[in-house]
Order: C-alpha cells, then structure tokens, then sequence
C-alpha cells in the first residue's frame, strides 16, 4: 500500500503488457499484475517491447493465469478474500486443466499460484488406492512382481497396518 | 431449461476386449445445476464412433471433431433421438466439458490430453507429492518406476502421527505400544537415510514420545545442515524416567560447523517442545539464525533467564513463545523491531517479563500464576507498550490467586482492541473480570471461553450487584463470542453485563458446551443445554436460540 502510494498508483496501473499464448491471441495485462511472475518479471526488465510471446501456454490456460495474477495484483481485495479466490480457482477443475496451470505456472514461475495447484492435485491423489492413481494418471506399472514386492519389503511400515482406502 | 454446459461422456465399452476396438462417444446433456438431463422415453444420444487406435493416438482430435459434429446435430435435433442403452464396463471414462460455443468451435489446443500425470517435470512432481502426507508419497514408489525414487527428493518431512491429527498426537501415542518403538525409529532412519541431501528441505516435523533409541540429535542435524525452513520437534512424554531430562546439544552443533549451516540462512520457525535448551544456547540461536521468525521453546527444564536481545544486527524475529518452562525467572526481549506477539505461559511463578524497544509488538498471551496474575504481569510493562498493545489472550484462573475476594487491578490498555479470554476458574468469579474489560474502552472484539467447573450451579447475587455497577457504555464492541456456555448464573451475570454495556454490538455468537466435553464429564449432572435441542434461553432480556448448528448468531440492531 506504502509502495503504490511511491509509485504513483495512476502511472503505475496504466502501464500494461500484451502477452500473446501459443495460439496467437494476445491478452492484455496490467504491468503489476506481470510482475508477480518471476519470468515475466525478468522479461521485463530485459526488454522495452511491451509483447511477449509465450509459445507453450495456450489460451485457455494462459487466461486462467492471467486472471489470477490480475486478482491478485490487486491491493483493493484483503488477504482473506485473496485466499478465498485461490480455493474456489482450483476447485472443481479436471486433473488436465490443473497440469497445463501448473505447467504454465513452472514456466511462469508463479510460486504461490504452482503450490496451490500442486495442493490441489495432492489432494484428488490423496487416500487413493495405487491401483486408482495407476489407472487414472495413466501410469503404466513397469515393475516385474518381485521388484514391487521388494519395495513394499523396504517401505513396509507404509503398508503395513492400513491401507490407503478406496475413495 | 437451458442447455448451457454440455458433458461429453466418453465410455468405452466393454467392447474394447473383444474385436470391435470401437470408443462410444455419449453425449449427455446438463441443465444450469450440472443436473442429468434425463431423455424423456427412448431417445438416443448421438453417437460418434473412433477407433482405439485414434483415440489412444495423436489423432484423436478428429476423432473429436466427429464428436463435435455429433453434438451439434444431437443440440439441432433436440432429445427425440432413440437411445441406445448398452451394459458398459466402466473400464476408461474420461469427462469433457464443453461450452456449448466452444463445442460449435473446436475445442481447446492441448493436443495431448490422455498424457497425464507422468509427463510432468520431477521438480512438479516431487512439489506434488510433498504435499501428501509421508506415508502416501512413500507409496508414491510404488506407482512405476518412474517414481521409484521421486519420494526421497520430498520438501516435507512430517512424520506420522503428526500430520494426521495433531490435537490426537499424544494419545495415539499413548496407545502405541514401547515394542513397536524400535520399528518406528527404524522407519525414521530409514527415511532420513534414503533422503537426497541434494534436496532442500522446507518442513521437518517430528513428533513422538521419548524413548530409548530416538537421535534427536540427529534428527536435528539432519534437518539443520540443509536448507530448512521450519523445524518442529517435540517430545510427548516421558517413557523411560531416566532420560529425563533429555540431554540436549544444539550449542555444540552450531559450533562445530563453524557457523557453516546451511539453516542459518534459512530457518524461519523453530519449535521445541520437552528439549532442553539453556540460556545460552537460545542467544547462540537467536544470533545465528538471523531469519528465524517464530521460536516456540516449550517445556524446557533448564531455561532460566531467557533473554533475546537485538544488538546491531536487525532480527527478523516475528514470535517468540516460552511456555510451560517451570524455571523461567525472568523473561528479556529488547531491541526486536519485528516482534509482533510474544507469550509467556506457566513459567516459574514468580517471573518477570522485561520489555524495551519493540515498537511492533502488538500480541501479548499469558495466564493467571501464584501471586502472578495477568494484571501484576501487565502493570510492569512500561506505558507505552501498554499503550501499543491491540490483541490480549490471557488464561484466566483461581487457583494460584491472591486474594479469593480481590478484583483484577488492571492497568489501562487503551488501544486493546480484542481480548480472548480463557477462563478456568474453579470456582465462579466473572465479576473479577469487570475491572479488565473496563480497562479496555476501544475494545470491540471480545472472545471468552468458559470450561468446565465443578462449580456451575454456584450463584450468590449480592457479589454480582457489588461487581456489576453501571458503567459507561462501550460503543466500539461489536463481536462478542462466547464458547463451552452452559448458561449457570454467573455465565449469565457477565453475558448480561457485557450485553448491557456494549451499546453498538453486532453480532454475538453463542457456542454451548460441545458434547464431547460433557462426555469427558460424565456422571456429572449438569444443566447442559444439547446443541441438537432448540431450547430458549433469556440472555439478557433477548432471546437466545441454539440452532442445529450449535452456534447462534444474532444480530442485534444498532442502538
């Protein structure tokens, strides 16, 4: 709040950066809200032009980011309501959606934004049976019997008294 | 009804096993509420048929494009197709959701979707799986070998029970037998062993009874020479008396690695709990860990005289908490310009608390001690960090208190603006809180939790009237909750007296005596009022209801 006040918060929230997603469309962003990217951040800084061209994050994706980074750019929204944003953003999203937003986000390098996906996708794994996570992440199980034997030997206090439950 | 999100269900069929290798693409069709809209009579979804090998290949967009199609003709022909019902093997669903512009479009440009958790870098996934709780992300390995040995790259070592449920910790285990120790120690070890040093490491939390065997100091060097950030050890219990009191070493830890520990740049919340930790090595800590944020010392038998002083060097330090040290005498904190809470709770009864230059402590937390009440602790802090303090938490009891019959003298706090009040008072004295909230004229959040008392039924009028008088309103309380209310007449006294006298209050929330804490009493009879029951009760001229919810949140109108 302090450093708006510095900066001037009309000249600072004028100025804007057009990032363009890998299908061509361009999204226009608030340079505040750009800068809480770490990459972009640095992009910036680099370069004058005020177009970026990302080729790896396609629209869909690249508009969730951007409407996350704008929600949290902004110093009118409390901590509280910040959080209640981060909830309701990853809730009810597909398992694909949130591995292109937390791809995006690695890319991006949106710390804050890649651990609540990442909590999010801990949680659709948690209290899951192997089996269920094999079949739904498409893992393909490469272990010979004896060699997943052995490390259910190793780790056998993992196994041991319960077993994860089947949702 | 409007068709606004269409789902495309894909199934396919138990077919799959034999030769037809065909993918049946449904399409349902979903109201605004995400509800099945459910074909009236036989209609058929469309359907539109791809092979295995398409979909299962980058090729599976045409596929889609099929699908679309199909869509488009099911939305133009509305639901009068016949629908076809087949028993499927609910072998591979996988939903789509399409707006219905989007699904007239195209859909979407990830071109691989059925790639999934796999094609994910290492460094997402590990963050992915430090997430879960140590023993799923050790099952992880078991998953491919792709994920073999992701689990020991895991920023967060939470060690079991912890995670599961803290409050529960000790008395799971309190059932743990000792013969299990020794396994439970070599799975510590074990993970500690196969743990990349390469990795850094965010959380270290251990949480377990003292027993022969357990290498806190190992523990602790494991953690502190990488790059940790929080470090929680505690020790629940005493197993074996002659471990106690637990010889502890951080000092010669810190020197022996010549003030080279990774951690020193980045430690920012250390707990300890029954570790012993003296005098010194809370100055030889508090200096070196120049980010430490929180230092939590809980039940340590050797501090004395804690002092945490900031010299030239700017801490960053944000919370301190000493409890439960019984030796403590006197407690120093000066020069600390990001202190923002400090507790001081059930140390040697007749320690000082020493305050200087900490112009941002806001947060202050005690409890009643013998001779030591909350009040005689405030009145030695200088003015003007009374004046600088906004939020109280104080536990408040008779049992060590000086005189039965004397009010709290407390000193005025004019800037407090939320009090938490724990009281325990084994026999019923609220009227000796009056002079406390008199002495906070901003206040405007006020919290208290009454527990139980042997005493509930206790009511003597006359001492309520000397203690209630009228006194100026407060306009700024504007919260009032009150918690483990069973509504005995002293309860009542000082709802009342708060009622009355906050003149501006908006909201009051009133939570009964929670079942699980009758039960602990059980066999006691006592004029409990079951959440699940709807009971009135007079609340200070107003009526009071107990919802389902065992909470009752009334607003009042502005006065």
């Amino acid at each position: 709040m302090v450093t708006t006040d510095e900066k001037g918060p009309l000249t600072a929230k004028k100025k804007s950066v057009i990032i363009r997603s890998c299908d061509g469309d361009e999204f226009l962003v608030s340079e505040s809200a750009a800068v809480l990217s770490t990459s972009l951040k640095k992009i910036l800084e680099e370069k004058e032009d005020r177009l970026i061209h990302l080729s790896d994050i396609d629209n869909k994706t690249l508009a969730m980011v951007i409407a996350y980074l704008s929600t949290h750019a902004d110093d009118g929204l409390s901590d509280d309501l910040k959080r209640s944003f981060d909830q309701e953003f990853v809730s009810g999203k597909e398992f694909d959606v949130l591995k292109y937003l937390v791809l995006a986000t690695d890319t991006l390098q949106v710390t804050c934004l890649c651990y609540t996906v990442a909590k999010k996708m801990a949680d659709i794994m948690k209290n899951k049976l192997v089996e269920w996570v094999r079949r739904e992440f498409d893992i393909q199980n490469d272990y010979t019997p004896e060699a997943e034997a052995e490390i259910r030997r190793l780790d056998a206090w993992a196994w041991d008294d319960r077993q994860l439950e089947d949702d | 009804m409007a068709l606004v999100r269409v789902v495309v269900n894909f199934t396919l069929a138990s077919s799959i096993a034999q030769e037809t290798h065909e993918l049946d693409c449904r399409v349902f069709l979903n109201d605004d509420d995400g509800h099945l809209v459910r074909p009236t009579g036989p209609a058929v979804a469309g359907v539109a048929r791809c092979t295995v090998e398409e979909w299962m290949t980058a090729r599976r967009w045409r596929a889609m494009e099929r699908v679309v199609a199909a869509l488009e003709y099911i939305l133009s022909h509305s639901l009068s197709h016949k629908f076809r019902s087949v028993p499927i093997l609910q072998f591979f669903t996988f939903k789509l959701k399409l707006d219905r512009s989007a699904a007239a479009t195209g859909c979407g440009n990830n071109n691989d979707v059925s790639d999934r958790m796999s094609q994910l870098p290492d460094d997402i996934l590990i963050s992915i799986i430090s997430r879960l709780t140590l023993r799923e992300a050790t099952i992880t390995s078991i998953l491919s070998t792709r994920w073999r040995h992701l689990y020991t790259n895991i920023t967060r070592l939470v060690f079991p029970p912890f995670e599961e449920q803290r409050s529960l910790c000790v008395e799971y285990l309190q059932q743990v037998e000792e013969k299990t120790f020794p396994d439970y120690i070599k799975m510590i070890d074990r993970i500690l062993d196969s743990h990349n040093s390469s990795h850094s490491l965010k959380e270290f939390r251990i949480c377990i009874p003292d027993f022969k065997g357990a290498n806190i100091e190992r523990w602790l060097e494991f953690a502190l020479t990488r790059a940790v950030e929080i470090v929680d050890i505690r020790m629940t219990y005493y197993l074996n008396a002659e471990h106690w009191p637990y010889a502890f070493l951080l000092s010669t830890l810190i020197t022996n690695k010549n003030g080279n520990l990774p951690s020193f740049k980045s430690l920012k919340e250390l707990r300890l709990c029954n570790l012993d930790v003296d005098d010194g090595e809370i100055e030889i800590l508090v200096s070196n860990f120049t980010l430490l944020e929180c230092l939590s010392i809980e039940r340590c038998r050797k501090l004395r005289n804690v002092s945490v002083v900031g010299h030239n060097s700017m801490l960053k330090l944000k919370h301190l908490d000493i409890c439960s040290c019984g030796y403590v005498e006197s407690v120093h904190v000066a020069n600390l310009m990001n202190l923002v809470s400090l507790r001081c709770c059930r140390l040697r009864f007749t320690y000082v608390v020493l305050l200087d230059n900490v112009p941002n402590l806001v947060k202050f937390n005690t409890c009643d001690q013998s001779r030591n009440t909350f009040d005689l602790v405030l009145s030695r802090f200088p003015s003007y960090i009374l004046d600088q303090l906004l939020h109280l938490q104080l536990e408040i009891t008779t049992l060590y208190i000086r005189d039965i019959m004397a009010a709290y003298m407390v000193p005025k706090l004019v800037n407090v603006r939320h009090l938490e009040l724990q009281y325990n008072m084994g026999f019923p004295q609220t009227f000796k809180l009056v002079p406390l909230i008199e002495a906070c004229p901003l206040l405007e959040k006020l919290e208290v939790t009454f527990s139980w008392s042997e005493n509930r039924k206790f009511e003597n009028r006359e001492l309520y009237e000397n203690f209630y008088p009228k006194k100026s309103p407060n306009k700024h309380l504007k919260q009032v909750r009150f918690s483990g209310y069973v509504g005995c007449p002293y309860e009542q006294e000082f709802a009342l007296y708060i009622i009355k006298k906050a003149v501006a209050l908006e909201q009051l929330i009133v939570e009964p005596l929670g079942p699980d804490e009758r039960a602990r009493h059980s066999g006691v009879r006592t004029p409990v009022i079951t959440p699940t029951q709807h009971r009135e009760l007079k609340l200070g001229g107003q009526e009071s209801r107990y919802p389902h919810s065992g909470q009752t949140t009334k607003k009042l109108p502005n006065a």
